[in-house]
C-alpha cells in the first residue's frame, strides 16, 4: 500500500472515538482520504462505494455490528465476487480472551486491537503495511 | 432509472424456485444479465458489485432474511452514500396484513408480491419498473 492517496474507512458508533481515529490517521498520513460510518450498514455501503484500503472496525454497534461487516467480506471473497480484500483492523472493547482470539482468527481480520486504542500499536501496524 | 447497467439480481435460497425465476426473466427480458444469490450475504455483495436495476428479493431465508439487504440499502439512501438505486421487488409469504403494510411502506421497496408468485403480476411489475415497453 502506498502512502499517497490511501483510503481509510472508520466504522464506529461513538463520534468522539471516530474523531480521535480520524485525527490520528490524518496526522500520520496527511494525504489520506477518510470515510466514516456510524454502523455496519453504513460501513458496508461506504466500503463498496469507496473501496478503502484499510478499515478500522468496531464490533459492538447499534443497528448492525461489526460481525455482519466481516460476514459480508468473507462471503464476497468465498464466492469470488470481491477481487480484493481490504485490511481490517478490529478495534474492540471485548475483553473475553476466547472471543478476541476467535475474532483474530477470522479470515477477513488482519489484526485486533483492544479499546481504548493504544495509538502506538496501530501506528506500528500501519507503518508496516503502508510505505 | 439507472441506465448504465442491464442487470437483474435474484436472491432466493431455494434452488428450484431460483431457477424458475431466472428462466422467467430470461424469457421476458432476454437483454438483461441475470445474477443469482442463494443467501443474503452473497446477494448484498452482488447488489453492490453489479448495481442491478431490479432485485427480486425473498424475505424469508436461513440466516439473515431479505430485511438485511433492505436495512443496508436504506442506510445508504438516508446518508446519500449509494450511487445506484435498484427497484426492489419483495416476494413474501407473510400473511399478516400489518406486516405486509409495513413492508410496502419501506422506502427501499418498490413492490411486494405474494408467494407463490403470480407470474402475470410479476411481468407487469417488471415492465413497469424497467420501463421495457
Amino acid at each position: 500500500m502506498k502512502k499517497n492517496n490511501i483510503r481509510f474507512l472508520i466504522v464506529e458508533d461513538d463520534e468522539m472515538i471516530r474523531i480521535i481515529h480520524k485525527d490520528f490517521l490524518e496526522e500520520l498520513f496527511p494525504n489520506c482520504k477518510i470515510f466514516e460510518a456510524e454502523n455496519a450498514a453504513q460501513g458496508i455501503c461506504l466500503y463498496f462505494e469507496c473501496r478503502p484500503h484499510l478499515i478500522l472496525l468496531d464490533m459492538m454497534m447499534p443497528l448492525m455490528g461489526g460481525e455482519t461487516f466481516l460476514e459480508i467480506l468473507e462471503e464476497g471473497h468465498r464466492t469470488k465476487i470481491l477481487k480484493e480484500m481490504p485490511k481490517v483492523v478490529v478495534v474492540t472493547a471485548i475483553k473475553d480472551v476466547k472471543e478476541l482470539m476467535a475474532i483474530g482468527k477470522r479470515f477477513a481480520v488482519e489484526a485486533v486491537i483492544s479499546k481504548p486504542l493504544v495509538q502506538s500499536q496501530l501506528k506500528a501496524l500501519l507503518e508496516d503495511w503502508i510505505s | 432509472m439507472n441506465t448504465q447497467s442491464k442487470n437483474i439480481l435474484v436472491v432466493e435460497d431455494d434452488p428450484l424456485t431460483r431457477q424458475l425465476y431466472v428462466n422467467y426473466f430470461n424469457t421476458i427480458v432476454p437483454n438483461y444479465n441475470l445474477y443469482e444469490a442463494e443467501n443474503i450475504l452473497k446477494g448484498t455483495c452482488l447488489c453492490f458489485e453489479k448495481k442491478p436495476e431490479l432485485v427480486l428479493l425473498d424475505m424469508i431465508m436461513p440466516g439473515y432474511g431479505g430485511e438485511f439487504l433492505l436495512d443496508i440499502m436504506e442506510e445508504g439512501f438516508s446518508k446519500q452514500i449509494l450511487s445506484f438505486s435498484p427497484k426492489i421487488i419483495v416476494i413474501s409469504s407473510i400473511e399478516s396484513a400489518e406486516e405486509l403494510m409495513a413492508l410496502t411502506k419501506r422506502i427501499s421497496v418498490a413492490s411486494v408480491i405474494p408467494k407463490p408468485l403470480p407470474f402475470d403480476t410479476l411481468e407487469e411489475l417488471v415492465k413497469l419498473h424497467l420501463q421495457t415497453e
